[in-house]
């Protein structure tokens, strides 16, 4: 039987221990995704998407029946990356331009194993700015809608349309090269008439 | 010669227009009766069916992917709830054995101002009252209640040796005993 966000919400505020399991089984899988293509770091990521959950039990006070849980939990996941993203860059300082995209850029990606190409939609991630990589990440891996993308980032409508589409534009910029490789290194098709 | 549906605005290579209906249909957001257009525009427009077929084996790749959490993170997970609840638990505890001179409360700026100006506006108008009486203040004086005992028996009657009455030009000298008796 599916028991829906708020009803768990409810029984956990009041005391319910098994109905915060409920929630943590349910939504583990999406936050540890989101935050392993947002840290690029398994690791890391593990200890993110543990840390959110401590935070969601921490403030059960402060969860609203009204808004979505999704949303809050993904906001709370969203600046735990930002935080350790920005811890790492003191440390190291990215410079994803740097990066080469293919290991062995003779290979086409038509012909790569499904680990390289895992690899190679990861440098492409790394390449985005976390603004566009985080958007992209909550509408292409998490499937949530243009609304709880804004209410995650804490931005308008527009503004994630602008920052998705601006994501997709730089995607496809890095992503063309790899394309024509897989093509066979055949010239531009001429437009159709 | 083909002509783009889309106007020709701001960024992209066929505008702005044209690169927004194609992330709606992306995002699933585009309404049924603009994509004939979307698909006509596609057809006839490389640069923007190249961005199509981008961000369509993007999606693909990423799908290959699939993220689970490994059992060893819930165990984690799990430890590390517990330690905290019995964090928790303690501090509260210790919070409980506060005096309530030392326990803190949360109080909003906002009523923290208002029993300031309360304060003050009392202070200025009230009345200023009237000096109270000068009082002397004395020293606490310290006493003790002393016992004293006395005897239970009556003192000897004393005998005088003499007593000397004067008159003018006479003198008298008799015994006497004390008490007055002769």
């Amino acid at each position: 039987m599916h028991v829906d966000d708020n009803a768990l919400i409810e029984a956990f505020q009041t005391g319910d221990e098994f109905a915060f399991v409920s929630l943590y089984n349910r939504y583990k899988g999406p936050v540890y995704a989101f935050c392993v293509k947002m840290l690029l770091d398994r690791t890391l990521a593990q200890d993110v998407m543990q840390e959110t959950f401590l935070r969601v039990y921490e403030n059960r006070d402060r969860l609203m029946k009204s808004g979505s849980f999704k949303a809050w939990l993904f906001t709370i996941a969203r600046n735990q990356c930002l935080n350790q993203l920005r811890r790492k860059h003191r440390q190291v300082p990215l410079e994803p331009d740097a990066v080469p995209l293919l290991r062995s850029p003779d290979v086409p990606a038509a012909h790569m194993e499904k680990s390289e190409q895992v690899e190679l939609v990861n440098r492409f991630l790394e390449r985005l700015k976390p603004d566009y990589r985080e958007v992209l990440i909550l509408r292409e891996y998490q499937n949530l809608s243009y609304e709880e993308i804004a209410a995650v980032t804490r931005s308008t409508l527009s503004a994630v349309k602008s920052r998705l589409f601006k994501a997709r534009r730089k995607l496809a910029d890095f992503m063309e090269p790899v394309l024509d490789q897989a093509a066979g290194e055949s010239p531009r098709t001429p437009p159709a008439a | 010669m083909y002509t783009s549906p889309f106007p020709a605005y701001g960024a992209g290579p066929c505008g702005g227009a044209a690169e927004e209906a194609l992330n709606l249909y992306l995002d699933g957001e585009l309404p049924s009766e603009q994509q004939p257009a979307l698909f006509a525009h596609l057809a006839a427009c490389e640069a923007c069916r190249r961005r199509f077929d981008a961000v369509l084996k993007f999606r693909r790749m990423s799908r290959l992917e699939y993220l689970t959490v490994p059992p060893s993170v819930d165990d984690d997970f799990f430890e590390r709830l517990a330690r905290h609840r019995a964090f928790a638990l303690r501090v509260d505890r210790s919070a409980e054995r506060r005096s309530l001179w030392q326990r803190r409360a949360v109080v909003s700026f906002r009523a923290a101002v208002l029993v300031a100006l309360l304060l003050f506006l009392v202070g200025v108008l009230l009345p200023e009252a009237p000096a109270p009486p000068r009082t002397v203040v004395m020293p606490p004086v310290h006493g003790e209640e002393e016992r004293i005992e006395f005897a239970d028996f009556e003192l000897p009657p004393r005998r005088l040796e003499a007593v000397y009455v004067f008159y003018p030009g006479l003198t008298i000298e008799a015994t006497q005993t004390a008490g007055g008796e002769n």
